[in-house]
């Protein structure tokens, strides 16, 4: 009998719920495999399950990309590769090129990715009472205090977009928006935002990236394991990634609707704004990138997106 | 050097005037015995206390160091952000870099003067003074054991992020500058415990009853 | 779960026998991990990761302020202002503590932050006026809390994001338990002083001398007086987070203390500030080792089985609810309140939901316990923090503590859990939930 643990830092709204549970149902009781479930971070935030599976103290775990231990980890943030979830599901669907290029660089770090899940598309969200819809870019961008992550990429593209970046922990967040400090926050899915509705009340639906996350192992675990279980894991993981893609986009729409019932105002981009948007990131984000993951893989990148 | 007691810490910070009662009703207990003894030694131990002298220094000057720079960088911070409008959104990863530097300086610094923060029943309840200088020879034993093993794996841990090659996330600095304050921290605090439990077995033979040391 | 019965003993022996608290969590956490064949190596790198946060660089920014501002004179002559109001009742500082807590705790997201910037200047202060020192550490210690019940609050918005609810309406339901605690901290005060005769009470005074008292120690105390101004000021304004407000409250304390007051000379300036690493780097070692206890523990899955069986020993819903309460208090006696938040979401919430409980007066009920949590004995930081603000030791500050807890703080979680109208009030009031 093999025991593992699975862990995540997301809660039980969110999609990684929801494939750790239908993971563990589809594995069954008789496989003599058995999850030790570890959801909500109770063993660290994202950035240190990622360590923690490379370590191998955390065998498996539903996490983003630490951009830190290696910067090509940064092509998952990449802006405006895809902007609908039909495109979405072509570029990193099942059987795409981007695991493969994903694993590429993971497995220089110890890891390997099982699969890469859905999140959903991100969003800039802004704080109640600063009254501003900041949709025309970069110039509306100018004077709004947005929250980042703390990844290089995230703070320039922000930057870029005309805004004043400043990054905050996850957990800081709420605190930030709450008391002012920021008057608005990038990087947001829907959940996120309806967590966090009490104090918003705009959610620009700028798709600026498509949010990813990876279903890692660590790979001294993995290749220990008896094939017969690897097997097993890998195809029970593969049926819950393909029935995740409806769930994540269905979450998405539900928790949009959600927050758009408690108050919170939805804005889409218009044809030209989301136009403008994206030639800004091209302009300056894509090449940054091109530097660090080669010529090869951003060709891809572009014929997905559409710009070549 | 901050020295304000060589007490196990009985009384409250910066106060002369306080009143407190069960303290005078009880006996003292021994003396606490920490890392630096104040009578001279000499030998082996009085080189590695001469030594110590100039650790502790360093130590001193760079907690100072530390804590103004946080402080200094906090407050930049501020006006960049407010005044001059234009947060450098690197300062929060250098504060943290000097915090941690700051915390774990410091944990070495309070185990050099004995003040951990401390529970404390064992000298109400043990009244014979030899039996209370045992149990703490004790405890710092076990106290030497548990923070060697500590010191091993924070060594371990900056040794994974120096061949991962990690760095901040913004300012891209190698993130062992931030761990491997832990390796002085924890080696510091190995360091001051094998000298306090020196110094306690020097006492422990020095006070040892006449019965006792028959035996 | 008899391993870790038996590591918990242990590290309650270490405690009693005086071995320093961090070290015997740090013992505990050890043989605990060891024992059970778990992997240990992650232990030291969690419990790194945890107190290397940005959210505790506040502590140690607030500990060098407050250290130069007792140097430097500003806290002297604020304390001096507030006792022209309250120096002629016996008692009254201790309930300028207990208020000072609640208004810093509308300001902080956390406790240890209150204990730090509050402790170290009204313990030291109280034990001048010939409060039982004991006595002033456990107040200090017991209302700190009340900077987690009155909001923001950092566990309680981890708990509600952790359980889908909405932050604001959780924030809501612990506010009128809050302040219900800090009026109850106020009376003990009082009871728990009334025979105690150390304590020095002015004289009584007409009204007019009264006046021209505290015009007098407000002239002397103009430069401090404009200092919590700033502080409240800057962070109300969204101008600086509360970790930003104490570094500039820092660096406001410095030139006033050099120039001003003339407290600050370059020695005691650096000696204040190795004060103020020492107090820091002690408090540090404490939650350190605390949270490599509460990895060891997570990672054995502790909190999830002692909650199952304690679920599992009926189907009432007030013994279920009592039972509830119970393991909340002891989760919050052995972790920390942002684990304990989050165990509460994942572990209580679907069980509380189920029983009919609404979640947003379950969310009170935790941020009510954990509280309590923070200061009960064996794992209580805030209580520790307390004694090492003012250099106690935990035998003599204990009994306080628990005479606090036992008339205070234990009551209100019954309350708290048996009227819901208590948490849904003000929710229902101003955020319409049904
Ligand atoms: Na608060
Ligand atoms: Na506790």
């Amino acid at each position: 009998d093999e025991s593992f643990i699975l862990a995540h830092g997301m809660n039980t709204d969110h999609v990684f719920h929801s494939i750790s549970e239908s993971f563990m149902e589809k594995l069954g009781d008789d496989s003599g495999l058995e999850v030790d479930y570890h959801p909500a971070g109770d063993l660290g935030d994202w950035t240190s399950l990622f360590e923690q599976s490379m370590q191998g103290v955390v065998p498996m775990s539903l996490t983003w990309g630490a951009s830190d231990f290696d910067q090509r980890l940064d092509l998952s943030w990449l802006g405006y590769v895809v902007s609908n979830w039909e495109d979405a599901k072509k570029v990193y669907g099942p059987g795409s090129d981007m695991l493969g290029i994903y694993n590429d660089i993971l497995h220089d770090l110890d890891l390997h990715a099982i699969g890469l899940i859905p999140t959903d598309f991100g969003s800039v969200v802004i704080r109640k009472g600063v009254g501003k819809v900041p949709t025309t870019l970069p110039a509306d961008g100018s004077g709004i205090k947005i929250r980042v992550p703390g990844v290089a990429i995230a703070v320039d593209r922000f930057t870029n977009l005309g805004f004043s970046a400043v990054p905050i922990p996850l957990s800081e967040v709420y605190t930030a928006l709450q008391l002012g400090t920021v008057d608005a926050r990038s990087f947001s899915t829907a959940v996120e935002t309806y967590n966090m509705r009490d104090v918003l009340e705009t959610n620009i639906l700028t798709n600026d990236y498509f949010e990813t996350a990876f279903w890692l192992v660590s790979k001294d675990w993995w290749d220990d394991l008896a094939e017969e279980d690897a097997a097993k894991i890998q195809s029970v993981a593969d049926e819950v990634i393909e029935a995740s893609w409806e769930e994540a986009e269905a979450k998405s729409n539900e928790f949009l609707a959600k927050a758009e019932e408690a108050g919170v105002n939805i804005v889409n981009l218009s044809d030209a704004e989301m136009e403008a948007a994206k030639a800004i990131i091209y302009e300056t984000e894509w090449p940054e990138m091109e530097k660090l993951v080669g010529p090869e893989i951003m060709g891809k990148l572009r014929v997905a997106a559409g710009i070549e | 050097m901050v020295r304000e007691s060589k007490q196990h810490p009985r009384s409250p910070v910066q106060s002369d005037s306080y009143i407190y009662t069960a303290e005078n009703e009880n006996p003292e207990p021994p003396e606490y015995i920490t890392a630096v003894p104040e009578h001279d030694v000499d030998g082996f131990h009085g080189k590695v206390l001469a030594f110590e002298q100039v650790f502790a220094k360093i130590i001193y000057w760079a907690l100072v160091f530390f804590g103004l720079a946080l402080a200094a960088l906090m407050f930049t911070q501020v006006l960049l952000r407010y005044v001059f409008l234009s947060p450098f959104v690197g300062i929060e990863e250098i504060g943290l870099l000097f915090g941690v530097w700051f915390y774990f300086l410091g944990m070495a610094y309070v185990t050099r003067n004995g003040e951990h923060i401390h529970g404390g029943i064992l000298t109400l309840v043990v009244k014979n003074p030899h039996t209370v200088r045992k149990v703490r020879f004790v405890l710092t034993l076990l106290s030497i054991i548990a923070a060697s093993i500590f010191a091993f794996y924070a060594i371990r841990y900056a040794i994974f992020e120096i061949e991962k090659g990690r760095v901040s996330s913004y300012m891209r600095w190698p993130k062992w500058w931030w761990s491997s304050s832990l390796i002085i921290g924890f080696g510091g605090m190995v360091f001051y415990f094998i000298l306090q439990i020196t110094n306690q077995f020097l006492d422990l033979k020095s006070t040892a009853p006449q019965g006792e040391e028959k035996s | 779960m008899t391993l870790f019965f038996i590591s918990m003993a242990l590290v309650v022996v270490l405690l009693l026998a005086e071995m320093p608290i961090a070290l015997a969590f740090g013992t505990g956490a050890l043989v605990f991990g060891l024992s059970t064949g778990s992997d240990i190596s992650f232990l030291i790198p969690y419990a790194y990761q945890t107190t290397s946060g940005f959210a505790l660089l506040a502590l140690p920014l607030f500990v060098l302020a407050g250290t130069l501002m007792a140097e430097g004179g500003i806290s002297e002559r604020l304390l001096d202002f507030v006792n022209s109001f309250v120096g002629r009742i016996k008692g009254g500082l201790g309930a300028v503590t207990v208020i000072t807590c609640a208004l810093f705790g509308a300001i902080s997201g956390s406790s240890s932050a209150a204990i730090a910037a509050i402790g170290q200047i009204m313990i030291p202060r109280m034990v001048k006026e010939g409060y039982p020192a004991g006595h002033a550490t456990a107040l200090v210690a017991c209302s700190s809390v009340l900077a987690l019940m009155i909001p923001p609050s950092i566990p309680m918005i981890v708990f509600a994001i952790t359980g889908g609810l909405s932050v604001g309406a959780a924030f809501l339901s612990t506010i009128i338990p809050g302040i219900m605690l800090g009026v109850v901290y106020i009376v003990l005060n009082f009871v728990f002083l009334r025979n105690v005769d150390s304590i020095q009470v002015e004289d009584k005074l007409p009204p007019a001398e009264v006046a021209k008292h505290v015009y007098k120690s407000g002239i002397r105390a103009f430069w401090a007086l404009l200092m919590p101004v700033i502080i409240l000021g800057v962070i109300y304004s969204g101008v600086a987070t509360p970790t930003e407000a104490a570094s500039i409250a820092l660096v406001y304390a410095i030139p006033v203390g050099f120039f001003i007051y003339k407290g600050l000379t370059l020695k005691t300036f650096t000696t204040s500030i190795v004060r103020a690493a020492i107090t820091t780097g002690s408090i540090m070692t404490v939650l350190f080792f605390l949270f490599m206890m509460s990895r060891a523990m997570i990672l054995q899955q502790v909190p999830k089985e002692v909650a199952q069986l304690l679920v599992s020993l009926s189907d009432n819903k007030i013994v279920i609810m009592l039972l509830i309460n119970l393991v909340l208090l002891f989760i919050g006696m052995i972790v920390d309140d942002i684990s304990g938040s989050v165990l509460a979401a994942i572990i209580f919430l679907p069980v509380t939901n189920e029983l009919g409980i609404h979640p947003i007066h379950f969310a009170a009920i935790v941020g009510t316990n954990l509280g309590l949590g923070n200061v009960s004995p064996p794992c209580a930081p805030m209580l520790y923090m307390a004694g090492g603000v003012a250099k106690l030791t935990m035998d003599q500050y204990i009994w306080p503590t628990l005479k606090f807890l036992a008339f205070g703080h234990l009551p209100m979680v019954l309350i708290v859990t048996f009227i819901p109208e208590l948490s849904l009030w003000l929710p229902k009031l101003l955020m319409g939930i049904q």
